[in-house]
């Protein structure tokens, strides 16, 4: 059985999060991915935790190796000549190059999409970079924090009170590989049907944008701000998060309409006559008296009683699961949502798995790469050089 | 061939509703899919009923939340609880390439529409369902929406400060999230069957996809058993690593250090050339170590500047930094403004509207909004007469029985 994509062949050249986000998606779908790396150094990623046992090295890597699944390594040197010239030779024989260098760096190399294209008139390269590759801030420098924050996501997530928040684990690098991924297969299949490459250029703050449900259009459109509210931001109450007898749950009554179901659950039917809670408003501005009926209440429960309760009165709560909760969930499990992975260096773990599952094409996992574990067989056996030729290319630190 | 976008010719229908499956066919219809939403007035569209709203009147078709999800596409007025209604949605499945749904699991196998039956009418159709759980397992059927499939998904329990409880992402984030791979799903199965001729179902879980996001997160777990907790800003590599006030009523600008050469930009920005050898913040341990007194130095000097000249200052000695944008700032931002993020379009009731645009470019096919979101039931018309080729008479007596309620 084939993948999805087993007939794309990509050219990766990209480190640290969101581009090879991007890749993995594409490998893990069929696509065959030829990762380019620094020698010596390989991929940054490489240097960055969680490493197996706390102990640093560059093959055991938790965030490497989870974001290269099912690639091959080469190594290469993009900054001297023999090594641009190798990288325009299998530049020709790919359908796409995909790159999160800083905005421009690749053209100051002369590998930018201008170049590569004149090689290989067809393909299609994607760019994705902090805020793209136009305008007064693409030379700008972006973190994480950075482009969550120009994005508009961490004005609205937080308290009032406090500085606002980002959201944990690097989550805006993962909307830029997913909206790469998108691109790069349209961008496919516009070339499929036509001919015709192009490059796609994705901004990782615009990206964050498309994170923003309700938020900017509430402005533009009452002229209003959101704010940050604490708890989920929304104008219902309750609906946030609440200590129970043995960790966190999520109390919500979502719709207004279930104000009543809610109070029959909780055996209060005065809170349901209540004049002061009649109304969603009504509700929102006696917040404080609502919380002090209803979080003395659910300090008795178990978290998963409580969930399970008011999933009988399709009240939808929700649990406030921990990581290690995720990985016992046993939804996740019944689904095999984890991969279990074997790497010779690393060790066998559990990795997060597939976004989706397809009925017809298989989902492909299989360990990350060792650095330039694929040299030999894309150099001599795809490029036609000679053993000799990699030992010379070796002596001179071209790959 | 010559054809003017990428998904020009790709035709699909669309049961799905909220967030998550129509901001991904919107974003299908921006390159050049067509894209009719099937709903009923019989129950409207949650987003239909949720505000914002014009001049804070509500009506059908006047949500800004709707309009931005669904730009560009034909509304067709369906009620499925109509018992000829099936009839007619099996006849639009044959027009189809894509069917899209975000029922509750087993709720379009209760139409007679699921992918089983679709599949006997045309052999060769995409279906992707997005719901909450997934199609199988213990809690399929959840009740919830992508609020509490984030806190389920861990993301509450690692957003807040580590002296308070745990707060939410904002919203419906895991419908934010997986409108992304609703696409990659739909994409990678078109890709599939131009090569082979075979459909296939697409069964995504918001709940799975949102734990794409913790992957980082989930890792330190499986690989050395620690479990994350709340950090507000910080980072374990990177001091400093925060948002600081700065002149106005609440703005901020967020500054991150992930390097020496960046602090000592920083020392330059801040004009304290004296703190980049002095012992407590030289290297990035005693950066960790003294980031509480470091944040206080450093608010001091954003306190008194604009978020705007906190960025560009900082930006211009090579430090990564960004202001927290609000909505104002976002709407007059000029990297936006330059890249287009914004398309404004004229709505029959709403009027003049901007609407997001996708995050990523193609460079010559780059995309368009061909029209704001369509008022409800607006194309029953057009679908009847030119989509499936009824009668004046059938479309008559269809109306007369409630079939497009």
């Amino acid at each position: 059985m084939s993948g999805a994509l087993s007939d794309l062949r990509v050219l990766d050249l990209t480190r640290h999060i969101s581009g090879p986000y991007c890749t993995k998606l594409l490998a893990e779908f069929g696509a065959e991915v030829i990762k380019v790396e620094t020698p010596g150094a390989g991929d940054p990623s490489r240097r960055i935790g969680p490493f197996v046992g706390d102990l640093p090295h560059p093959e055991k890597s938790g965030l490497f190796l989870y974001l290269n699944t099912g690639k091959k390594s080469i190594t290469l040197d993009l900054r001297c000549e023999s090594g641009k010239k190798l990288l325009k030779e299998l530049a020709r024989d790919v359908d796409v190059v995909v790159e999160n260098f800083e905005a421009g760096i690749l053209e100051g190399l002369g590998l930018g999409y201008e170049a590569l294209s004149q090689i290989n008139p067809s393909l299609v390269m994607t760019s994705i970079s902090s805020f793209g590759q136009t305008g007064p801030y693409k030379e700008y420098k972006g973190t994480d924090i950075v482009e969550m924050a120009m994005g508009g996501l961490m004005y609205i997530t937080g308290s009032p009170k406090r500085e606002p928040l980002k959201y944990a684990g690097s989550q805006s690098q993962y909307v830029g590989g997913a909206y790469g991924a998108t691109g790069t297969m349209l961008a496919c299949m516009y070339r499929d049907s036509t001919g015709i490459g192009q490059h796609v250029d994705v901004s990782v703050m615009e990206a964050v944008i498309s994170s923003l449900s309700d938020s900017m259009i509430t402005y533009q459109y009452e002229g209003k701000i959101r704010m940050r509210l604490g708890g989920l931001n929304w104008a219902v109450h309750p609906s946030h998060i609440m200590p129970c007898k043995d960790g966190y749950i999520l109390v919500s009554i979502l719709t207004q309409g279930r104000w009543g179901d809610f109070c029959q659950f909780m055996n209060r039917p005065d809170l349901g006559e209540d004049p002061r809670f009649q109304t969603g408003i009504g509700r929102v501005s006696h917040a404080k008296e609502i919380d002090a009926a209803v979080e003395p209440w659910v300090m008795q429960w178990n978290r998963e009683e409580l969930f399970q309760a008011a999933q009988a009165w399709r009240l939808p709560f929700s649990l406030v699961l921990t990581t290690e909760d995720l990985l016992k969930d046993p939804q996740l499990i019944e689904r095999k949502y984890f991969e279990r992975i074997e790497h010779p260096v690393a060790g066998t773990f559990d990795y997060p798995g597939r976004p989706f599952q397809m009925s017809e094409t298989p989902y492909k996992v299989s360990r990350a790469p060792f650095l330039g574990e694929h040299n030999i067989e894309i150099y001599c056996g795809r490029l036609g050089l000679s053993r000799e030729d990699l030992v010379r290319l070796r002596t001179n630190a071209v790959i | 061939m010559s054809k003017a976008l990428p998904l020009e010719g790709v035709k699909i229908l669309d049961f799905s509703w909220v967030a998550a499956g129509p901001s991904a066919t919107r974003y299908l219809a921006d390159h050049g899919a067509m894209v009719i939403r099937a709903e009923s007035a019989t129950h409207l569209e949650t987003l239909r009923i949720t505000g914002p709203f014009r001049n804070n009147e509500a009506g059908q078709d006047r949500s800004a939340y709707y309009a931005n999800y669904n730009a560009g596409k034909y509304s067709f007025r369906l009620n499925l609880n109509h018992p000829k209604a099936a009839e007619i949605a099996k006849r639009l499945v044959q027009w189809a390439d894509i069917v899209v749904e975000s029922y509750a699991p087993g709720v379009m196998k209760r139409f007679g529409l699921d992918y089983r039956s679709l599949r006997e009418i045309k052999p060769d159709i995409i279906m992707a369902s997005t719901s909450q759980m997934g199609q199988t397992g213990p809690i399929t059927t959840y009740r919830g929406f992508g609020a509490q499939a984030s806190a389920l998904a861990g993301f509450c329990h690692i957003t807040g400060w580590p002296d308070g409880e745990p707060l939410g992402p904002y919203g419906a984030h895991s419908d934010m999230i997986a409108h992304r791979y609703l696409m990659i799903g739909i994409l990678s199965a078109l890709e599939y069957r131009r090569r082979t001729g075979k459909g296939q179902y697409i069964d995504v879980s918001q709940f799975e996809c949102a734990l794409q996001f913790l992957s980082t997160v989930l890792l330190d777990y499986s690989v050395n058993g620690r479990v994350a907790s709340r950090k507000a800003n910080q980072d374990p590599c990177y001091a400093p690593h925060a948002s600081y006030r700065c002149m106005g009523d609440d703005r901020w600008c967020v500054v991150a250090v992930t390097n020496d050469e960046e602090w000592r930009g920083l020392c330059r920005a801040i004009e304290k050339p004296e703190l980049v050898d002095d012992p407590r913040f030289s290297t990035l341990s005693g950066r960790k170590r003294n980031e509480e007194e470091l944040d206080r130095i450093i608010e001091e000097w954003t306190r008194s500047r604009s978020p705007e000249e906190v960025m560009h200052l900082m930006q211009a000695a090579g430090v990564p930094a960004g202001i927290v944008e609000k909505g104002e700032d976002l709407h007059r931002d000029p990297q936006l403004e330059h890249r287009h993020h914004f398309w404004q379009l004229q709505h029959d009731e709403i009027g003049l509207h901007r609407y997001d645009f996708p995050a990523f470019r193609l460079s010559k096919t780059p995309g368009r909004i061909a029209w704001a979101a369509p008022l409800l039931g607006e194309h029953n018309d057009y679908i009847c007469r030119e989509v499936l080729g009824m009668s004046n008479g059938e479309f008559v007596e269809l109306v007369s029985e409630g079939v497009f309620e």
